[in-house]
């Protein structure tokens, strides 16, 4: 004889009775009434306890709040040999095999959250923000990105605000420019600085670094460069980006944000996931870089023999700048390739997009007297 | 048919801790494992990005409530980590759109109204939420707790529940917090009046003005501590100070400590009027837990955590000392690459490794410690009346709950 204590799901009180074990399940018996009742084993679920099993009974999916609790040794005994045929779970819980489906679930939503849902987002809404918002964002900014690539020290930008080289970048950008619409004007300055690079911020501001001067042999290939920068801005992608990158880390935050270090994988996903998608900005700034450079009448394959002769420098191990050449710009052989097969369809070039003087004029902007900068 | 209770118990009983034997009905706890349970619960959670939390978390509630009794009868949870992690995707939906129109006001409307919206947001909104989702969370949990298969609920509304407190807010604001122990005894009122436990109603029978004393010790030692910190800073500033450097370290500390061992107090004797206050029908509630100990908790609590931590950065410090000198003879640009890839992944490793030493101290040294502590506190006078008390209707969702509350949860 076994005993236990049993509660009906309709008292808050607790009853003292016996316990056999059935064929078909658990007999329980009121020693004062003599009143038996039996739960079948399907309907009887155990969670263990120290020293107690407590069972309770789920009928039709539904549990009433019907309790019985045993010795978990006297249990143990009587019932070692029937475990497998009760019950699983609590009524509403999800197995082992449910929870590896609801991950999946949230790990599949999250995933085409990230590589669908947020770049479509972010596609969406950068058209709809005013370009005044964006030139005043990218004039905010302008300072602290100059110091982060000066590594501290604000960069110097080349150039007198009236000189030659001034006067060259300002006719390579309007050439490049001369038949297409931009969502608003466009301002080029070339970095002091001895590192392979080039980026657009908000609003139309664009850096080219020196370097790109002074390892170009031709004026293609620096306005190859300049136009890639300028899709960019048609695409407004940097606002495409801001508008990605903190959605990202806003809901990367809020779904890993717990104590336990959820952070760092953040980090890390974040940085993979941002980088997959910029590569497709990449692929489109470079479709706008040959139709420009088209339109203008210059050479649109000058970006690939520039960047090629790059490549070369660095396998020579000349500047040690690889990873300057990758910060923002990763040159990958599917993007060559891409930019030869658009260039096809283009006019064979008329002229280089500068004359020998201008491009003279543009090589020295960074000996002219130090510009007063921005 | 009402079926009396024998009084002998005849179960081959369960190891609960022995209740002293003082005339009343204590609430006990019983000491199971729990070590393995965090540690596996972290882990996974790791391994699967986070999104085991919410079965760990119920698992860790299950061990808390199944191993609190009352007349060796168990408390059970019967949450699932399924219904918190909807509850979480719910929580998603409307925190991101929140949180994206806030960022991008914050972003475009310039400096000064980005500022006033996000603060706006930080001071207002997101408080105001918060509360709201911890009485939605509290009600979730309630309709997840059983005791003898009977349901406890929560009726009301977190908005009235936000309304009811509302001019003590405001109140405690402009008072600088002296009437802080109104708003929360309002809070705690509208909580209690609105827990059933079956058919029976919760009743609160409080006032603020008992627990004033407590916390006027604490008010004004925070004021004591401001002043002293502006004239010691100010004298310091302009006359070189009135008192030597060591002296003003030890009163500030001393300051420091005596705020804290006050807001201790405070806790505790409020924990101990509100238990006091609060009535299930016929059944009365009391809590006769103790400052001290709860002190005592902290502090152990605080030292092997700096311990831990202190340890894991020497363990850190002298693997790195090692690393670096078996590479200190190449001086190759790969090998200070490799270098700085060994640093960046060093460094994770202590920060997830402190991370989960901490989750880990705090739930074995604090967070168990502290709920045997307040648990054990809690006596209960008339239990008979236990027996009367009938389920409620309806399902787990609760006749008083909505869907939306279903596994509408926050950390905690």
């Amino acid at each position: 004889m076994i005993h236990g204590r049993y509660s009906d799901g309709i008292r808050s009180a607790t009853h003292d009775v016996e316990i056999n074990r059935l064929q078909s399940g658990i007999e329980i018996t009121f020693p004062i009434t003599g009143n038996k009742l039996v739960w079948s084993y399907p309907e009887t679920r155990i969670e263990r306890e120290v020293g107690e099993a407590r069972l309770h009974r789920v009928r039709e999916g539904v549990d009433a709040g019907e309790r019985l609790s045993v010795g978990s040794a006297v249990f143990d005994a009587a019932f070692a040999g029937d475990l497998a045929r009760f019950g699983k779970g609590r009524a509403g819980e999800a197995g082992p095999g449910r929870i590896a489906l609801w991950t999946g679930l949230a790990i599949a939503s999250m995933v085409f959250l990230f590589f669908v849902g947020l770049p479509f987002f972010a596609r969406l809404l950068a058209p709809l923000v005013p370009y005044s918002w964006e030139v005043s964002l990218g004039k905010s900014v302008e300072p602290q990105v100059l110091e982060m690539v000066g590594q501290g020290k604000p960069a110097k930008l080349c150039g007198k605000p009236d000189g030659a080289g001034k006067a060259a970048l300002t006719a390579m950008t309007s050439r490049l420019t001369a038949s297409t619409k931009l969502p608003g004007e466009l301002k080029v300055d070339i970095v002091d600085l001895p590192v392979i690079n080039a980026f657009a911020l908000p609003g139309g501001r664009i850096f080219l670094f020196r370097p790109v001067l002074e390892k170009a042999t031709n004026p293609d290939e620096v306005a190859g460069v300049l136009a890639h920068e300028i899709g960019h801005v048609i695409h407004r992608d940097s606002m495409r980006a801001l508008i990605h990158d903190s959605a990202l880390s806003i809901i990367i935050g809020v779904i890993i944000g717990d104590v336990t270090g959820g952070g760092l994988i953040g980090g890390l996903g974040k940085m993979a996931l941002g980088s997959a998608y910029s590569r497709e900005n990449e692929r489109d700034a470079d479709k706008v870089s040959v139709e420009l450079m088209g339109q203008a009448g210059a050479d649109p394959r000058a970006i690939n023999i520039f960047f090629r002769r790059l490549t070369e420098l660095e396998k020579g191990g000349g500047s040690g700048g690889l990873l300057d050449a990758l910060q923002s710009h990763p040159i990958t052989g599917e993007r060559i390739t891409m930019v030869d097969r658009l260039a096809e369809n283009v006019p064979p070039p008329r002229a280089p997009i500068l004359n020998a003087a201008e491009w003279a004029a543009l090589k020295g902007i960074c000996n002219e007297t130090t510009g007063a900068g921005a | 048919m009402h079926v009396p209770t024998v009084e002998k118990r005849l179960t081959d009983a369960a190891p609960w801790g022995k209740a002293p034997d003082d005339g009343v009905t204590r609430l006990t706890t019983r000491t199971a494992p729990l070590a393995g349970l965090v540690l596996k619960g972290m882990l996974l959670t790791i391994l699967t990005f986070g999104i085991y939390r919410f079965w760990y978390k119920t698992r860790i509630r299950r061990y808390y409530w199944s191993n609190t009794a009352l007349l060796d009868d168990g408390f059970e949870y019967t949450g699932t980590g399924k219904e918190l992690l909807i509850g979480f995707l719910i929580a998603l939906a409307v925190l991101v759109p929140l949180n994206l129109s806030a960022t991008i006001i914050g972003l475009f409307a310039g400096e000064l109204v980005g500022n006033i919206v996000g603060g706006l947001l930080a001071a207002v909104l997101l408080p105001i939420l918060f509360q709201v989702w911890l009485y939605r969370a509290r009600r979730y949990r309630l309709a997840r707790t059983r005791y003898r298969g009977i349901r406890f609920s929560q009726s009301g509304t977190a908005t009235a529940y936000f309304l009811a407190s509302l001019k003590w807010l405001i109140l405690s604001v402009l008072t600088l917090g002296i009437t802080t122990p109104y708003l929360r005894t309002a809070m705690q009122e509208y909580k209690i009046n609105n827990t059933w436990f079956g058919k029976t109603q919760a009743s609160f029978h409080g006032e603020a003005r008992a627990l004033m004393k407590s916390w006027l010790v604490v008010w004004f030692l925070f004021l004591i501590i401001l002043i002293v910190g502006i004239t010691t800073g100010v004298s310091t500033a302009f006359a070189g100070g009135f008192m030597p450097l060591w002296m003003m370290i030890l009163v500030n500390v001393g300051l420091g400590l005596a705020v804290y061992v006050s807001l201790t107090a405070y806790q505790a004797g409020e924990f101990r009027y509100f238990t006091g206050a609060t009535r299930f029908g016929e059944i009365g509630l009391e809590s006769d837990v103790r400052t001290g100990k709860i002190f005592a908790t902290k502090i152990i609590f605080y030292v092997a955590f700096v311990g831990a931590f202190l340890s894991l950065i020497g363990i850190g410090a002298f693997v790195a000392g090692a690393t670096g000198l078996t590479m200190m003879g190449e001086n190759s640009s790969s090998a200070s690459l490799a270098r700085v890839g060994i640093i960046v992944t060093g460094m994770t490793l202590l920060g997830v490794l402190m991370v989960l030493v901490y989750a880990f101290l705090s739930e074995i040294l604090l967070r168990r410690r502290l709920w045997r502590l307040y648990v054990n506190s809690i006596t209960l006078t008339n239990t008979a009346a236990l027996d009367g008390i009938l389920q409620a209707g309806a399902d787990e969702t609760g006749a008083f709950g909505e869907a939306f509350d279903t596994g509408f949860d926050v950390a905690g």
